[in-house]
Formats: structure tokens, C-alpha cells, sequence
């Protein structure tokens, strides 16, 4: 395989497809929400329209076990991030949540990201970035010269890439997010026709302090390997999500949540804005351009202890 | 004989009680109404578990005949059908009855069929997105057991990210990128859980969930990125399994929301890395394909769901209830 053959043509190259069909899929995405929110609405009313006699203003449940008002929620946890392009991170949290009421609780999540405890884990590209970069060997190490370099692909990539190329990327840190909680559906599921257990679908959002290393700004000289290093800020931004609880018992539960975190960062520590129409090229310094906007998700499955232990149940 | 299923049919009822009160532990009252009052002009009615079973009322005079332990009318019709029973007997035997958790679901799928269209993005592949519509046929064998089709449709909807371009510009490195056309394949779909929830404390839907898994065909292609001057790829289908899960929240008897995420596995054929130097090499087709890669093309599809017929009756009645799963 020659490092020839990796060399691109079009530099720069547009992404293939416009982007009318994400606007469309928007659109029909929109549509059937639309429509299924118009058919549920319909519904609900029709079934409020039958009920007469002695049912008739009844709570929809009764005897409801209220799992959440008046206690203390404390979720160790674990989340995993997802469509990460070069260095996926798991964290290891802690949620701690008070129940106003059955249905709304404050509280906050938190967790350090398996970088920070030493053992990032890196996406497949970017093992195929360092092998090639390896190959190339473009730069000077252990007072060696690299015999690469000169070459079109080492001045190429002079500013974007160093010496080892995983020590560049991002990693999130840590994140503490001080959340609202709203638990909108309440119900059960039933496994198998036999087993039932309660369960709770709730929506969060808060904001999120985030520890984020990525590569520290420059300007001008942007090729020497110590201009590749990573440092520590805070980033804050917005973060929401939803989840399921599933009730074990009248203290514990187990819980599965999806997370949104965006902010900006410079996932690789590359060159790739600041110059140019709306500063869309390159201009040879690492800057707040090359920090571009990423929708940060994770997954979390959670194990879920509630404190008084014994629940309140309502009328 | 009917009175007598019923009898003990009563007295498993009578019999589960206990452990129902039990479950719920000290403190709490007996298992009470946690349904609706009006879901579709149902009534409200005990709660899962206890649904049926425990609410109907109960006559021991009606089962009882001459001497107060016969079964009925029928002693009176035929004397020589009349059973003798000893009910201490009856009563201490094993119970084996299959008494159904939960009562006239509210919907019935067996025997009908459901269309489902679709819209599916693609949650794990960051350098082009396979959205695309799509549709599955199902026929349900029982409540939880359906065999069906579907397919989907990509080919102008396929969206290279951004990303790969920069990092072909900032590391000059290509990542060999694949296109999809189609997609269809045969399914099999088992439903292992259900249940309802409460909206809001307010109003009350049901939801099942399932798994699904099948096997078919994808076609795909590569994406000319290493040597695109020369290089132009025809789809070609490949044979594709896929496994999956959904969840299915209905808003009637008839019309539900899907959320499903599926796994796409098949053998992908990828673009070759290299480009040989002579111009005739390059131009022949035998040297522009590479490696071939096991691929998972996980999908999230959000959809709706169509049972046909849109109504249906329940094959037993549920006191107090109305017995037609109409369309409404």
C-alpha cells in the first residue's frame, strides 16, 4: 500500500450530497410527529368524551407508588459516548437527584471520562492516521531526522499533524451538569406476560461544565511539535436527554438514559478553518475556527438507590 | 362443567389475592384500580395482575344444587349428568390454570396485518449517513409472533459528512467510504414485553416492545475517493442479516408510533488504497476494488405503525367493558 496512493485529489472536496434531504427528512420527521401528536390528541379526547357514572373525574391511577417525591435519588452510573470520530471516552458518574414532587426533581450528574483516568480509547481512524504518519515519518525524533521529510505530504501536514498523533486529540475530561428533571410518563412493564415491574420515562436538561483538553491555540508557528500540545479548559454548554426507569423494587431501580452535550472543540487539534469565504480554509494557526460545533451524546445505564426507602403511594 | 371451570376458575382467584396483597407490601393497601377510567370506552379496571380475576363479583348460590354442593341446573335438566362433587376435594387440588396476567389487551394483532412506514438515520457511521425511507409489512401468527418484510431505499439520500473532507485535506489520509441503493429483507419479530403508561398523570397509553431479526439483501457501492478519475462503481447487492429492537407506543386499536433501532450486518466491498502508476492498470476495473469489511450499519427508524383490519371484537368479554376493539 503506498502512502502515494493516500494522497488525494481535490483537496478540499465538497461533501458529495447537498443538504436538501436532511432538510427534507426534517420536514417528514416534523410531519409524522405532527400527525401522530393530532391522532393522539384526537384520542384522549374521544376517551374523555365515554366517561360517565362514577368514574367520571377519577384519576387516570390511582394507589400510585411515588417513587420519587420527598426522597433522594443516587445513581452510580456509566456513559458512553457515541459517533465519536477519534477518541471515544466512557464515564464513570455519579446522579444525585431530589424529587419535589413525584414528577419533578433537581439534582445533578456528574463523572470523569476514561481519559483523565488514563486509558483513552481511540477510534480506528485514528490507529490509521499514526500507522501512515509512522510511515511517513516526517519529523525529528530522538535528535533523528525523519526520513520523510520534504516530502509533499509531510509539508502538507506540518501543522496538523505531530510526531504521535494521539497525544493531539481531544478527550473530555470531566463534566458536572446541574439538571431538571421532569418525569411526564409514568407506567408499567409487563416481561413476557409475568413479570411486571413499574417504570418512568423522564426528560432532563440543565447546563454541563465540562473538562475538555484540545489542542492549545497558536499562531505562526503551528508546525513545531510542541505546538501540538493539549490544554485543560472548561467548557459550558447545554445539556438534555431521556430516560427509562425500571423499578426493582421500592428502592432500587435500573435506568438507561441518552445525553446531549454540544459544544465546540478541536476533536483532532487540525487546521481546518480561519481563512476564506465565511473562513471555511485552512490559514495555518490553531484558533477558535478550528474549534467547530460537536453534538457530544452518550448513553448511560445507571443503578439507581432511593432514599427514605420506603415509598409514599397516593391516593 | 362451565360452572365448574368457573368455580375454580374463582377459586384461583381467590387464592392469588393474598399473594397480590402480599407483593405490595405492609402499609399499602390492597391492589386497587391503576387503569384509566375511559381508554377507548373502557372502564377502570384492577390493576395488572389482578385485571379481571378479582373484580368480577361472585354467587355461591348459583353453584350451589341439592345438598348445596351440585353444580347447577344442569342436576335438574339430567340427573344422570349430574356431577357429584366433593368441593373440599376440588378445592385441595393442584391448580394449573393458565390465568392471563393481563385481560383483553388492548390491542388484538393476531391474524391482522400491520404496514409500517418509515424513516431511518444511520446512529454509527460518521463519515456518510444512510437515511432513506422505508417500509415493513407485517402478519401477526399470534399477539406476539409476526413474520414480515420490509425494505428501504437510499440512493439519493446518502450524505457525506464534512469531516471526511478535512481530514483528507489535514492528514491526507482517505478513509474508503460506501454508498448504500437498498435495502430488503425478510423478518421474523417476537414482542416479549408491554405494558402502559400514564401521561401527565392524566391520560393513559400502551406501548410493546420487540425484538426483530431477519435476513436479506443490501446493495451498496464504494465511493470513489482514492482515485476518483478513473474510478466509477456500479451497486452491487450483498446479503445482509440484521437484528434489532423496537418500541411501539399506540395512540388507538389501529395506528401506533415506531422507534426501532436495527443492525444492518453484512460484507461490505471496499475501495482499493492503491493506485497503480500505469494509466492502463488504472483504468482497469480488476484493480479498483480492495479489502472487504464486515459492516454493522445500525439504524434508528421512526415510523408509524397500521393494523389492517382497523377493528376487531375480543373473543372473551370483560364485565363492564366494552367488548369491540373498534376503530376510533
Amino acid at each position: 500500500m503506498s502512502t502515494q496512493a493516500r494522497i488525494l485529489r481535490g483537496q478540499g472536496q465538497k461533501p458529495m450530497k447537498t443538504t436538501i434531504f436532511t432538510k427534507l427528512s426534517g420536514h417528514l420527521l416534523a410531519t409524522v410527529l405532527a400527525m401522530a401528536a393530532v391522532l393522539s390528541v384526537t384520542e384522549v379526547a374521544q376517551a374523555q368524551v365515554h366517561v360517565t357514572g362514577p368514574l367520571a373525574g377519577a384519576p387516570a391511577v390511582r394507589k400510585l407508588r411515588l417513587y420519587r417525591e420527598g426522597r433522594f435519588e443516587m445513581s452510580p452510573n456509566v456513559s458512553f459516548t457515541l459517533l465519536d470520530e477519534y477518541r471515544r471516552n466512557i464515564f464513570f458518574g455519579l446522579r444525585l437527584n431530589y424529587g419535589i414532587t413525584d414528577w419533578l426533581a433537581v439534582g445533578a450528574w456528574g463523572g470523569i471520562g476514561s481519559s483523565m483516568m488514563g486509558f483513552p480509547i481511540d477510534t480506528a481512524l485514528t490507529g490509521e492516521i499514526e500507522r501512515i504518519n509512522d510511515e511517513r515519518n516526517c519529523r525529528t525524533t530522538g535528535g533523528q531526522t525523519g526520513s520523510g521529510q520534504g516530502t509533499l505530504e509531510c509539508k502538507l501536514t506540518e501543522v496538523n499533524l505531530s510526531s504521535n498523533f494521539p497525544n493531539q486529540l481531544a478527550s473530555l475530561d470531566w463534566m458536572a451538569a446541574p439538571q431538571l428533571t421532569a418525569v411526564p410518563f409514568r407506567g408499567k412493564l409487563g416481561l413476557f406476560n409475568s413479570v411486571f415491574v413499574d417504570a418512568d420515562l423522564y426528560l432532563f436538561a440543565g447546563a454541563a461544565f465540562v473538562g475538555v483538553r484540545d489542542r492549545a491555540d497558536c499562531e505562526g508557528e503551528c508546525t513545531e511539535d510542541d505546538s501540538f500540545e493539549t490544554v485543560s479548559r472548561m467548557a459550558i454548554a447545554p445539556t438534555f436527554g431521556l430516560g427509562f426507569t425500571f423499578y426493582i423494587n421500592r428502592w432500587t431501580a435500573v435506568g438507561a438514559e441518552y445525553r446531549a452535550v454540544p459544544f465546540n472543540l478541536s476533536s483532532a487539534g487540525f487546521d481546518v478553518a480561519g481563512r476564506g469565504q465565511n473562513s471555511a480554509f485552512p490559514d495555518g494557526d490553531i484558533d477558535g475556527h478550528d474549534r467547530q460545533f460537536k453534538f457530544n451524546q452518550m448513553l448511560t445505564i445507571s443503578f439507581n438507590m432511593y432514599l427514605p426507602m420506603q415509598n409514599k403511594v397516593s391516593e | 362443567m362451565k360452572h365448574t371451570r368457573i368455580a375454580l376458575l374463582a377459586a384461583a382467584a381467590l387464592w392469588g389475592f393474598p399473594a397480590v396483597g402480599f407483593a405490595q407490601g405492609e402499609g399499602e393497601e390492597a391492589p386497587v384500580a391503576e387503569e384509566a377510567p375511559a381508554e377507548g370506552g373502557e372502564e377502570a379496571a384492577p390493576a395488572e395482575g389482578a385485571e379481571g380475576e378479582g373484580g368480577e363479583e361472585f354467587d355461591d348460590a348459583e353453584f350451589e344444587g341439592e345438598g348445596g354442593e351440585g353444580v347447577g341446573d344442569i342436576c335438574e335438566i339430567d340427573p344422570a349428568a349430574c356431577p357429584t362433587l366433593d368441593m373440599a376435594k376440588e378445592a385441595a387440588k393442584p391448580l394449573d390454570e393458565t390465568i392471563k396476567a393481563v385481560q383483553q389487551r388492548f390491542i388484538i394483532k393476531k391474524h391482522r396485518f400491520e404496514l409500517q412506514p418509515f424513516w431511518g438515520i444511520t446512529l454509527n457511521d460518521q463519515f456518510v449517513q444512510h437515511p432513506g425511507p422505508g417500509i415493513a409489512a407485517n402478519f401477526y401468527i399470534t399477539e406476539v409472533m409476526a413474520v414480515g418484510l420490509n425494505a428501504q431505499y437510499f440512493e439519493p439520500f446518502n450524505n457525506e459528512s464534512a469531516f471526511n473532507a478535512q481530514v483528507r485535506r489535514a492528514a491526507r489520509v482517505g478513509v474508503p467510504l460506501t454508498e448504500y441503493q437498498w435495502a430488503a429483507a425478510a423478518n421474523f419479530s417476537y414482542m416479549p414485553a408491554s405494558g402502559k403508561f400514564a401521561g401527565f398523570g392524566n391520560f393513559i397509553f400502551h406501548y410493546d416492545m420487540y425484538l426483530v431479526g431477519g435476513v436479506g439483501a443490501l446493495s451498496t457501492r464504494p465511493i470513489s475517493v482514492i482515485d476518483p478519475d478513473y474510478r466509477f462503481f456500479t451497486y452491487q447487492p450483498h446479503v445482509a442479516f440484521n437484528v434489532g429492537a423496537g418500541l411501539k407506543i399506540f395512540f388507538n386499536r389501529w395506528f401506533a408510533a415506531v422507534l426501532e433501532v436495527r443492525d444492518y450486518i453484512f460484507i461490505d466491498q471496499l475501495e482499493s488504497l492503491t493506485v497503480p502508476p500505469d494509466p492502463q492498470d488504472r483504468a482497469d476495473e480488476a484493480n479498483w476494488l480492495g479489502d472487504t469489511s464486515l459492516t454493522n450499519n445500525v439504524q434508528a427508524q421512526l415510523g408509524v405503525s397500521v393494523f389492517i383490519p382497523f377493528s376487531f371484537k375480543y373473543r372473551l368479554p370483560k364485565a363492564g367493558a366494552d367488548t369491540a376493539g373498534g376503530a376510533k
